[in-house]
């Protein structure tokens, strides 16, 4: 299943509705990075507020996927993580210190928009 | 192959259901001499039953000889196992029990060397008897543990239930007030309930008041870590406050580090900065306007 990747307010939206294959992770990982080349997205929002288990894996990809658009002059932040899904992340480990996140889309974009009026 | 220590093999059941009969004209006799001997005991005095005390332990005394000679002392076992755990939880202390039982066994014995005049028989009811005293001992002991660990067990869990409230004291700052130690079982149930917490109230900061925390060492201090950085998973910035300069001091002989995380002293300063982060500012009446 691939996810739609969508454009917000000149941000790009991708919401994952459910675990993620390991291919459709990098799958992800790729159309992102292609789309803020293409439209220069000035932030990219991923929703996971569906998910209901993030493994190993797709962290490391979602952390891929911050630190390479980061590179690109993007930022990205992860959005609607479930307290079930955080806590299960922290006893395994996985603190997605190369990401923002917020607990919301909303307050993901006030986040991202606070920082494009940072810009210098 | 070893075999148990805790079991009476089929030979000493035999000797115990025939050394069982021959109690058996003695019965009365028996009860008199545990009562009496009871009686002398000091650390058992204060727990006997008042009134006829002979009767009172009439049907326990009948239970454990009708054991004997019945050949059921598995199920006697058992029985006694659940009552005594029972008692554990009223809070009877071990002493008392122990101390019981031995009366018991000290009087019985008594009968061995005047019942089995041959020595070889005496020998061989002696050892069977000793070991169904081992045994009882022993089961007593577990069942008592049992108990005992049952009531700790609860008051653990009604210590947990108490918990930790998170109080919403600011639109959008939470505040958990930490009472009393953190082990790794409490922090998980207080990183989770805050986590809905802030999900329910969309908070953005959260202050953590460690004030009515005993001992703050690296355990403790990680499962701290631990749960800001959940917090921050949530997209809520945490805020650890109530650190005494004792605390500090422990902190940094440990060589924990709070990076990235605010710390004040008094939770006023953190609640004073939660608001300024906020960028909300509280002034007396008049100079807002």
């Amino acid at each position: 299943m691939s996810i739609p990747v969508l454009r917000v307010d000149g941000f790009l939206l991708a919401s994952i509705q459910e675990a993620l294959e390991d291919q459709a992770a990098i799958e992800l990982k790729k159309n992102l990075l292609e789309e803020v080349r293409r439209s220069r997205a000035q932030g990219i929002l991923i929703d996971v507020s569906g998910v209901d288990l993030i493994d190993s894996f797709t962290a490391r990809v979602l952390g891929s996927i911050g630190r390479s658009a980061r590179l690109l002059g993007t930022s990205t932040v992860l959005v609607g993580l479930q307290p079930e899904v955080a806590m299960t992340m922290l006893d395994l480990g996985l603190e997605l210190s190369d990401l923002a996140t917020e607990l919301n889309t909303e307050r993901g974009l006030e986040l991202l928009r606070k920082q494009v009026r940072t810009l210098p | 192959m070893a075999d148990r220590y805790l079991e009476l093999t089929a030979n000493d059941r035999e000797r115990l259901v025939e050394f069982g009969h021959r109690l058996e004209p003695y019965t009365d006799q028996i009860i008199a001499t545990v009562t009496d001997r009871l009686q002398q005991v000091e650390e058992v005095v204060a727990i006997l039953p008042g009134g006829d005390l002979a009767a009172r332990l009439r049907p326990g005394l009948l239970e454990y000889l009708n054991a004997l000679k019945e050949n059921q002392t598995d199920q006697y076992l058992q029985a006694i196992g659940a009552r005594i755990r029972a008692r554990a939880e009223e809070g009877l202390l071990y002493e008392q029990l122990i101390v019981t039982l031995m009366v018991l066994e000290d009087q019985v014995a008594r009968f061995i060397r005047e019942l089995y005049p041959l020595k070889e028989d005496d020998l061989a009811v002696r050892e069977a008897f000793r070991k169904l005293s081992h045994i009882l001992l022993a089961t007593t002991a577990q069942a008592y543990l049992n108990g005992k660990e049952e009531t700790i067990r609860a008051q653990q869990e009604a210590m947990l239930a108490l918990s930790t409230p998170v109080v919403e004291v600011w639109e959008g700052i939470l505040a958990l007030p930490l009472i009393g130690t953190i082990d790794t079982g409490r922090a998980k149930q207080i990183t989770q309930n805050l986590l809905r917490r802030i999900r329910d109230t969309q908070a953005r900061i959260v202050i953590l008041d460690i004030t009515g925390v005993p001992l703050v060492d690296t355990r403790v201090a990680n499962h701290l870590i631990k749960t800001v950085r959940a917090a921050r998973l949530l997209g809520a910035r945490g805020i650890i406050v109530g650190i005494s300069p004792e605390v500090a001091d422990t902190l940094i002989s440990l060589d924990v580090a709070f990076q990235d995380i605010s710390t004040y002293f008094s939770l006023r300063q953190g609640l004073e900065a939660a608001i300024s982060m906020l960028g909300l500012k509280v002034a007396p009446e008049g100079v807002l306007r």
